[in-house]
This record gives C-alpha cells, structure tokens and sequence, in this order.
C-alpha cells in the first residue's frame, strides 16, 4: 500500500550560513542568466485525462469498485461458457443443494445451478446498465446539448418537453412498455432508455449554458470560430466530464431498475433468469434455504456498492477543475 | 505570560494535492504586539493567507501544520481541541476574508449572524446582544442599522457586506483581528471606505490587526509593521518607512519599481521583476526568488540567507547583507 | 503622420433585457449597461476606459468587438460601419479587431494546448497553411512573449497567471491585429507580473502600431499605458480628456474622488493626501437615478442634477465634461 506520505520533506542543511566566515569568492560572482530557471516548468505535463486516471488510481475505493466490475463483466462472460451447467437445465437428482464443489451457490427448486444462474443474471444486468447507460449519455447529450447551445426560445420548448415527461412517474411508462411489448429484455432496455435520459438532458444543457459564459468562449468566437465550432470544439470536450459521471450513476440505477422490476414480477420471465427474479424466487424459500436468498442479493447490492463507489470516484477526478 | 500578543516560531505548512505535496509556507517567524497594526505583503501563493490560517487552524484536513511554538496571548494554540479552538475564534481573535458574499452566511440575517456570537462567547441575553449589534453597525458606519439587522446579506451592496462583516468580526473586541485582503474584492471608491474603517477602528479599539494584502497602495497607509513574503518565507520585515524608502532585499525594491509612480515625473517606462515566482511543489534549494533576481549570485541558488537585522527593527533575508558581499558588489 | 481614427463609437448603446416575474406576462426590464457612448481612438494609440465594476466599461468593450449586438448607435471601424454587418461580413474584420481577457484562468480552454489555443486561430484565418508552418509561427509567438518553446505542448493548468496571461497576449497577436480590447488585463494579476504585461503591450505598440482600447480600473496604470482616457459610470462617460490633462486638471466631482480614492503606495504621500470619501455604492443599473447618474453620491449635487442627464460638453482641449456644476 502507499507508504505515508512525508508533508515535510527534510530541508538540506544548508552548505553556508550567514555566520559563516570562509564562504568561497567564487559564489559571490553572478548566477548565470542560464541557471536562472523561473520560467521552466518542472512538473510533467498532464492532460485532463490522464489526470483523472491519477486521481482515481488514489482513490481506493474508486479502484475496488473499478476491479470488481471488471471481474464481474469476466464473470458474466467466462463462467457460462465454461460452466458444466446452463442456465435452464434442471437435475431433479439434486433440489435444493446447498454449496457445495459441484454446485458453489447450490441449486434451486428445480436443482438448476446457482452460480451459472447468477452469472447469466450478471449478463442480463450488465448489458442492461452498460447499454442503456450508453443510449442515455447520447440522447441526453444531444437533446441538452441543442437545448443549451441555441438557447432561448428553442431551450424553453425542448426543456418544458422534458419537464412534461419526466413528471409522469416512469413505472407507469415501463409498465405500459411491457404491456406492449412483452416481458423481455428489448422491452425493459427501451422502457429504461426512453426514462432515463432527462436526467443526462437537463444536466448536459446547464453544462453547456455556463461553459458557454466562460471567456475561453468569447475568444474562440473573437478569434473567428463560428458558433459550431464553438460548441464541437470549445463546449463538448469541456463538459463531456460531468456527462460521464452522472451517466456513471445511471448505470447502478438502470440494473438496480431492472432487478426491481423483475423482482416484483413484471421484468424477466422464466426461465431466463436475472438477479431481480432469483432474489424473488429466493426470497420464497428464505428460512429454509437462505443461500438462494443470499447470493442473488449479495450479487445486486455488491455491484451497486461497486459501481457508486466507481461513480464518486470518477467524479471527484473529473467533477472538480483542474487544480494546481 | 511573553510580552507578544501572538507569537510564531518556525512555522510550516504543507499540502497534498494531485501532483504532490506542496510546501506552502517554509518556515515563518512572526510575532504581534498589543494594539499593532501589522502588514503581510506578497503575491498569490507566497503563503500568506495560508500562514494566518495554519496559526488559526482553520485549514482542510489536507494541509499538515509544524511549528516550535504558536502562542497566542499565553495560550498554546498548537494545544487547543477544535472545541477550545471555537471559543478563541470570534472572541480573542476575528477574522475578516476577501469576498464578503462567501463569508456570510446567505440563510441568515445580518443581525442572526452579528448577535449569534455574541451570546455564544459572551454569554449575554438576546436583547443585550440585539442592543450591542445596532451599536456594532453604527459603528461601522451601516445607516438604518434597524433595518439592517433583518436583511440578508445579498440584499446588501459589496462595500456593506463588508463593514458588516468587520461588526461581526469586531463584536466580540477581539484582542486580534486578522484582515485576508479585505479590499481586494471592492472598487476603489469603496476599498477607501474599509480602509478609513479599519483605520479608525485601530484607534477606538486597541485590538492588534494583521493585515494580508498583496497591494502596496493598501499597506502604505495604515501599518506600522511589514512583513514581505514570498515563496513561502519571510524576505525582509520592518516599518513601512524601512519598506517602503530604504528596502534593502532585490524583491521588496522590484516590487516597488513595478507600480507606476504618482505620474508627476516624465513617464518612465515600468521595470518588472521577470519570470514568474517559484513552484512550491518543488521548492529551490537557495532563495526562492534567486532565479528571478538581477543580483543574483552563485550562492543565492546553493543556500537560503538567514534573516539579518540591517537596521533597528528591520530584518532582511538576503546574501548581498553578507559581510564579504557587500564589499564587492552594490546593494 | 497624420492622426487618423481607428475606431469611432458614437452614441453606442447596450440594453440588456432582463425578465421579471410573471408565468404569461413576462415583463423585460432593459439593464442599461451602455447608454449613449460615445469616443474615438486615434490609430496607434491607446484610449483608456476608466470606471468601477458594473460601470459598463466590459460591455463597451464586447460590443465593439460584436460580441453582443449593440442595442443602438453606431461602431466605426477603419472607415466602415460595422455595427450591422452580418457575421460574414464581418469575418475578415474579427481578424483585426482581438481582445485580451481579464482572466487567464478562464479565458484558455483547459483541455487544450497551448499549441492549439495559438494555433487553431492561424489556421481559422489561414494565415498558414500547414502544420508545420502553425507550429512554427506558435513558437515564434510564445517567443515574443517571453515563453519558451517546450511550452507549447503543456496545458493552460500548468501556467502561472502571468505567463497564461502571455499565452493570451500571444493568441491575440497571432492574428495580427490591428485594434485589442485589453479587458483588465493586469487586474487578476500580481503587482510584480502586472509590470511585464504592460510592458509587453507597450513594446507591442512601438513595434506594430496597435491600437488598445485599455479596460481598467486601476487609475496609475491608465495614466501609465494610455494616451487619452475615458471615465464611465454607470453607463455613462462622465469625463474624457487627455491623460496627463485629466490627472492634473480634472472637472467632475466623480473624476477627482475616484482619483482620490486609489490606494498610493509611498507611506508619506498616502498621510500627506486627503481623501475624498465617497458615501454609498454605485446605484443599481436596473434603476437607475434621474438626471445625473452621478447624483446620487454627489457632494455638489442639485435640483437640475435630479431634473436633466447633463450633456458632454468641451471645456476646451477636447477635454469632455458632463456635469451640471463642473469643478
């Protein structure tokens, strides 16, 4: 781990003193115009890019929460094309086993595997919460992005839009999506992207409203650059940072959406499985079986942790200007 | 008890921050007497207002604070609970800051915020401290402290805000008042109404000020005491008529040289100190203002110079006061 | 040589709507933050624009560079009217007409460097042609400001401000100039950097004949850098003369308490002035007083001052005035 850090550096002795008597002749000649050094730079050159990775490599939790998304997005991956068992092949031989070296998270009702369960949930989770993450930041970003930059009448009418739908509560969007268009991952993903990008539209548009106050922008425009280059150039890369970090939050909010609306019984149908409707079926037979009940749980509330945690972390590195 | 009011040894203060630690303030001595009126003066980053607020212990928690002896009218402040603390704050010792808009709070009124401390550190009934806050902003030169006293500090002009906030500062008479730039952030109609304030204040009340500025307009007239920082040191302290007519340290006289004078001789063109001041992260070994000296020697990049008397009073940090130096070469 | 007028601002105003409360109804107050300016600069020269914050001196300064439309009167550039010319026609013009901001720390994109900040306008006006030939001119740029060349790869962040000020000084300069609106350009830095700029600007001047438009409010540094000098307050000039004529002679009562008033840094001659102490604080602009803008913290103010805005009136010199009781 970091060693602690010395908010003292020692001070060399100094060679000479004042008090000193025999200080040689020679250093009282002129310091040479080349080792005057006060307009050099000393420190390494940082983009903002890299500068965020810096910050967030200190952050630990940051980093906790970067590693274990990393090995959960290998998990969803690896674990069910090597796993002995699939998602929906059932063993009657063995209900409800607890963990064991054959199954490491037991089996259910229906002597499925636990482990290849969940990691076929992470799957459904994680492309839930990378993709809709990823439609939002482009809706939302775009939308408040033209709201903000033309301003005035155009931002009033593209705002008020975006008032108007985000105060109908979105259950009852994604409940009358589903209706729609059945219980199934594509409805779920649409349901999460049509609600979730207001959000990413109110917070681009205000980013791009003060960006667009600060000097650096009067002087592209003095300089000759037209309004879209100001914005291509000038207003996106500068308020791209905050974009990320709320869309970061998305993430956990969108796979926590759908762990939730499966787990009240509207989102995934058997026998796909998600987290939401393992910890519902879990939560069935809890006091007899309490590990089909755990992992599931454990499998949400760890990911969220890790997540936010990433989340907070990307925003004290990207949030905050950069500072000396 | 020491005869100083305040009284600073060897002070240090160091930051951490995304590119390392940064050695703020490099070893400061200082005292104040009762009832002075002192002056620090430098550029931003010299450590200034950091070193007031390391003395206060009022910095975020990644700043690490060193010193042989903080003392403040007999007390060890180095000793003192953030608790024990509070009760020195706004009682023995006020505090004015630059922006008066960030330093009050917005969800209070004015007179919420000048009687809080009042009965917090003087123990008095809500109608005694009602009474002293009106006197506090009569004072201060408020008009309609009545009416003052309910409004909120946005509804207040700049210039008010900031006698306001000297009341509040004051209310309490403190034994020391410390000034970070309080003018800096007015015009200059109103800087010249804080400025007379503060001066008539200094005589009503004996209270010992130290006044941060990085205005040489500001200081001229009110101190009695200077100190010049820069780079995190003390490079030469003394009356402001040592400072101002017979500065003996390359920095004080380049920064005298750099403001235009009153304009009644022919006009002259401007002489700047070059380059730019040091970078803290990465102190230089020798004096921090060697690199951009024109009487820079050899020497000056090897080691830092001890602070020298040179006269009654005034001290200097400079290797031209040194014995041999001197004889070879103009000061 | 004779002294021909660059830049000719005449009754130049700049109203801001601001809208009040209302659902339906939405009522505009206009802020006037410029009202009927009016001023020329004499080529080669440098007009100083004198005044307390919120005085309207920035606006002046933005809407001559037609950064905002100007509300009335007309702007006068080299000859041509450019006060209603459309972004196109006016291309060619932005080149010559630059601005140096306040604040270096807002005024460099942070995310690019310093290469691209000096660079990306060369390329806009095609003043070179390719990459190379950006780079090298950025370079002989930084060296004109005193930077080096390692410089320009680095990001603003890694600046002090009065070498980040220099990248801004370099930025205008590329374009080759030949008016710059110096919007505070020393107030946001420290006195013993203050000096370098100004001595930037004025070797500049020698050298390349530029015009400044010089926005401050710190009066010896106007006295210093500028040839003719302009007071404002609260949208209006109030006194404009030559520079030595209105520091040694000046005529309105806000002239000579804003004079009195800027800080003089000799220990002596600070005891030896007396101070004229203004009361109060500049009036809102939303609200602004009858007659005289001035008025309202006035020591010579009278029932004429509340009745009728005074007109600028020559008192001889082509020193301006507009007060009702000149001193």
């Amino acid at each position: 781990m970091a060693k602690k850090i010395d908010m003292f550096p020692a001070v060399p002795e100094p060679p000479y003193s004042m008090s000193d008597p025999a200080i040689p002749e020679e250093l009282f000649t002129d310091l040479p115009e080349e080792e005057k050094f006060s307009e050099q730079i000393n420190r390494p050159s940082i983009s903002y890019w890299k500068n965020a990775w810096m910050k967030i490599r200190r952050d630990k939790l940051a980093m906790i929460g970067l590693v274990f998304i990393i090995l959960m997005i290998l998990f969803a991956i690896f674990v069910p094309m090597f796993s002995p068992y699939t998602y929906e092949q059932q063993d009657h031989s063995a209900l409800y086993q607890p963990p064991s070296a054959q199954h490491l998270m037991g089996t259910d009702m229906f002597g499925r595997d636990q482990f290849t369960r969940i990691a076929y949930g992470a799957r459904i989770s994680l492309t839930i919460g990378l993709v809709s993450a990823a439609v939002n930041m482009v809706i939302g970003a775009l939308y408040g992005g033209i709201a903000g930059f033309f301003g005035g009448k155009v931002d009033m009418v593209m705002m008020r839009v975006v008032d108007v739908f985000a105060s109908v509560p979105s259950l009852l969007y994604i409940i009358l999506i589903m209706l729609f268009l059945g219980s199934n991952l594509r409805s779920i993903l649409i349901a999460i992207c049509l609600t979730y990008w207001f959000g990413t539209a109110r917070q681009t548009r205000a980013q791009i409203l003060s960006i667009r106050e600060q000097d650096f922008a009067l002087a592209a425009k003095v300089t000759g650059e037209t309004d879209l280059q100001i914005l291509v150039r000038h207003l996106i890369p500068n308020s791209i940072g905050p974009i990320i970090v709320s869309v970061t939050f998305l993430v956990p909010s969108a796979i926590f959406e759908e762990a939730f609306l499966s787990f009240i019984g509207i989102g995934i149908t058997v026998p796909v499985a998600s987290w939401g409707t393992l910890a519902n079926d879990g939560m069935k037979v809890m006091g007899m079986y309490p590990y089909l009940m755990i992992f599931p749980a454990l499998a949400i509330s760890l990911t969220m942790f890790a997540l936010n945690f990433l989340g907070d972390g990307l925003r004290d590195a990207l949030d905050s200007r950069l500072k000396k | 008890m020491s005869e100083h009011l305040l009284e600073v040894q060897n002070l240090r203060t160091s930051f951490v921050t995304g590119g390392g630690i940064v050695q703020a303030v490099r070893g400061v001595s200082m005292y104040v007497d009762r009832g002075e009126f002192i002056g620090i003066i430098g550029e931003s980053g010299c450590g200034k207002s950091v070193s007031m607020l390391s003395v206060l212990r009022l910095l975020d928690d990644n700043a690490a604070v060193k010193a042989d002896r903080i003392e403040f009218d007999g007390i060890d402040l180095q000793k003192q609970t953030r608790k024990s603390m509070r009760k020195i704050l706004g009682r023995q010792i006020g505090m004015i800051f630059q922006d008066p808009m960030t330093s009050l709070n917005p969800l209070y009124t004015i007179g919420n915020q000048l009687t809080e401390p009042l009965c917090y550190h003087l123990k008095i009934s809500k109608a005694d401290a009602r009474k002293e806050a009106l006197n506090m902003l009569e004072t201060v030169g408020i008009n309609e402290p009545e009416k003052r006293l309910k409004q909120y500090p946005h509804e207040l002009s700049g210039g008010m805000r900031q006698r306001a906030m000297i009341a509040i500062a004051m209310s309490c008479r403190p034994k020391l008042l410390i000034a970070d730039e309080p003018t800096t952030a007015l015009d200059v109609t109103i800087q010249a109404q804080i400025m007379e304030l503060m001066a008539e204040l200094k005589t009503k009340f004996t209270t010992s000020t130290i006044l941060i500025t990085h205005d040489l307009g500001v200081i001229a007239s009110v101190c009695s005491r200077i100190m010049v920082m820069y780079g995190g040191k003390i490079m030469e302290q003394g009356t402001a008529g040592d400072i101002f007519y017979r500065p003996r340290h390359p920095y004080t006289e380049g920064l005298l040289r750099s403001v235009p004078g009153d304009g009644s001789g022919p006009k002259e063109k401007l002489i700047p100190i070059p380059g730019s001041p040091p970078d803290l992260m990465n102190p230089p070994a020798g004096c921090p203002f060697a690199a951009r000296c024109k009487k820079a020697m050899k020497i000056c990049g090897l080691a830092m110079p001890g602070l020298v008397d040179v006269a009654e009073g005034h001290k200097c940090a400079c290797w031209l006061l040194y014995s041999r130096a001197s004889g070879n070469r103009e000061v | 040589m004779q002294d021909r007028v660059l830049l000719d601002v005449q009754h130049l105003k700049m109203y801001f709507p601001i809208s009040g409360n209302g659902l339906l109804h939405r009522k505009t107050v206009p802020l006037k933050a410029v009202d009927d300016v009016s001023f020329s600069i004499i080529e080669g020269h440098t007009f100083g624009l004198v005044g307390e914050s919120g005085c309207g001196k920035t606006t002046v300064g933005r809407t001559i560079l037609k950064l905002y439309e100007a509300t009335g009167g007309k702007i006068v550039y080299d000859g041509r009217d450019i006060t209603a010319m459309t972004e196109k026609e006016y291309f060619p013009i932005r080149r010559e007409m630059q601005m140096i901001f306040q604040d270096p720390m807002t005024s460099l994109d942070p995310r690019q460097t310093v290469n691209e900040i000096i660079g990306r306008p060369l390329m806009l006006q095609k003043l070179v042609s390719s990459k190379k030939e950006r780079d090298e001119r950025v370079q002989e740029l930084l060296h004109m400001v005193g930077l080096k060349k390692d410089h320009a790869n680095r990001y603003p962040h890694e600046f002090s401000g009065g070498q980040r000020q220099r990248i801004g000084i370099a930025r205008a300069l590329g374009l080759n100039p030949r008016f710059i609106v110096c919007d505070e350009p020393i107030s946001a830095l420290d006195v013993s950097i203050q000096a370098q700029v100004i001595n930037i600007l004025g070797d500049l001047q020698e050298k390349m004949g530029l015009t400044y438009l010089f926005i401050s409010h710190d009066l010896s540094m106007i006295r210093h850098i500028s040839h003719r000098v302009g007071v404002m307050y609260l949208g209006h000039i109030v006194e404009v003369a030559d520079v030595e004529e209105l520091y040694t002679s000046m005529r309105h009562p806000y002239t000579q308490s804003l004079m009195s008033a800027a800080p003089i840094a000799d220990p002596e001659i600070a005891a030896a002035s007396k101070r004229i102490i203004l009361e109060g604080a500049v009036p809102s602009p939303l609200n602004p007083p009858s007659g005289c803008p001035f008025r309202t913290r006035c020591r010579f103010a009278t029932d004429t001052c509340a009745d009728r805005m005074p007109e600028l009136k020559d008192v001889g010199g082509g020193h301006l005035v507009a007060c009702h009781n000149m001193l």
